[in-house]
């Protein structure tokens, strides 16, 4: 039998309840950010079963670790950015290489309106695409908001291997949409 | 003006998808439940459990009774339970199965019908007791013994004394007294004998072996690093 839980914890209470190890507080948490979080694994981790398993670490990593929640910033962000950690991890395993270290940036002209008025499902569709090394930086960086500073300590890369892949994969996506609309 | 557009884009998409959702499987929040569950139970710090607290409460008290006592209370402990012991085997002493084994044999005689009257002539009751030796031989012909071996109460208290080291007959002599002794006969000229010094002191006989030990060693060990240089 399914129980319905409460919802009308604020993210103050969530948090307290979670610190106290409460099951129903943890369970109702993961049904308010299992589906956004699985999002965010899916667009690092292409491999359904991957993306579960990055879920599931992450919010056992969320649940160990709250007590480190500095209460000032965002719940969500934090969860997020636990979440990256996970898939990337996953990614480091499948042994990524960012091999490329290229100072030019690629000249993709300007962004073109039909890229701004992309539906959810085409950007997701575009991303996907990407080979990994590129989607793992363009997440990062246009989704996530991390600096390219971040990004290269994150996959000990070079900053400059950063943003030649961010500018590889902006020209990627465009060359694809261009296609797609031919 | 291209990286303006691009964090432009970057923006939209950003906004797009931040709140974009992708189904969970139905089982997961079980199996994550069931993890935390055992995480729970093997993160349970040991100072939680209740056994290894009693156990060290246990020590504490043992020690500290240890330490408190001091030498004479811990003699009129021995003695007490000692004094306790003898009364329990002074209570065993009184049961019955002790009581049986603990009364002379006795000759009783029965109805059985005797040839020659004249030798039992005093004897009207069962339970009169007639010593086996007083019957003269030639005038039995035929006897019948009955040996009582019910449990029979006894009249007397059996007493136990309690068990007191007797106090030793033979004075020994002090170490020091030995030492006189040994040091005169080394005067007077005669061996000196070291057990005889030793005897009745096995630490000492003990330490005397480890000290002429040593003694033997170094020895050997300046013989070698003479022979050495």
């Amino acid at each position: 039998m399914h129980t319905r839980l409460p919802t009308h914890f604020t993210e103050k209470e969530l948090v307290d309840l979670c610190k106290k190890q409460d099951r129903k507080g943890q369970q109702v948490l993961f049904q308010r950010y299992a589906g956004k979080m699985m999002a965010v694994c899916k667009r690092y981790l292409q491999v359904g079963p991957d993306a579960e398993d990055a879920l599931m670490e992450g919010f056992m990593k969320v649940y160990s670790k709250i007590d480190h929640f500095n209460e000032q910033g965002s719940f969500e962000g934090w969860i997020r950015r636990i979440m990256v950690n996970e898939s990337l991890m996953k990614l480091r395993k499948a042994s990524l290489g960012f091999t490329q270290d290229i100072a030019e940036r690629f000249d993709i002209g300007q962004p073109d309106d039909a890229l701004m008025h992309l539906h959810v499902e085409e950007i997701e569709k575009l991303i996907a695409e990407l080979p990994t090394g590129y989607r793992t930086i363009f997440n990062l960086y246009a989704i996530e908001g991390y600096s390219h500073a971040e990004i290269a300590t994150l996959l000990a890369i070079s900053e400059g291997t950063s943003k030649s892949q961010l500018s590889r994969a902006r020209a990627i996506l465009q060359t694809k949409l261009v296609v797609q609309n031919t | 003006m291209k990286t303006q557009d691009e964090n432009k884009l970057d923006a939209t998409w950003r906004s797009k998808l931040h709140d974009q959702e992708e189904p969970v499987p139905a089982a997961m929040w079980d199996k994550l439940a069931e993890r935390l569950d055992s995480t729970t139970k093997k993160s349970r710090p040991m100072w939680l459990h209740p056994l290894p607290w009693a156990a060290i409460l246990c020590m504490t008290v043992g020690l500290y009774w240890s330490s408190i006592q001091t030498v004479p209370q811990r003699i009129a402990i021995k003695q007490k339970s000692s004094q306790k012991l003898q009364q329990i085997v002074v209570e065993a002493a009184e049961m019955p199965i002790f009581q049986a084994r603990m009364q002379p044999m006795q000759i009783i005689p029965t109805d059985i019908p005797l040839r020659h009257e004249d030798v039992l002539q005093t004897v009207e009751s069962k339970t009169e007791v007639i010593e086996l030796a007083q019957i003269p031989e030639d005038k039995v012909d035929e006897l019948y013994v009955l040996v009582d071996i019910q449990p029979i109460k006894a009249e007397k208290q059996v007493s136990f004394e309690p068990i007191v080291d007797p106090e030793p007959t033979i004075k020994r002599k002090s170490f020091v007294g030995k030492f006189i002794s040994q040091l005169k006969q080394a005067v007077a000229g005669e061996e000196i004998d070291w057990h005889a010094m030793t005897e009745g002191n096995p630490s000492l006989e003990r330490n005397i072996h480890a000290v002429a030990n040593r003694i033997v060693k170094t020895e050997e060990i300046i013989k070698v690093t003479f022979q050495n240089q």
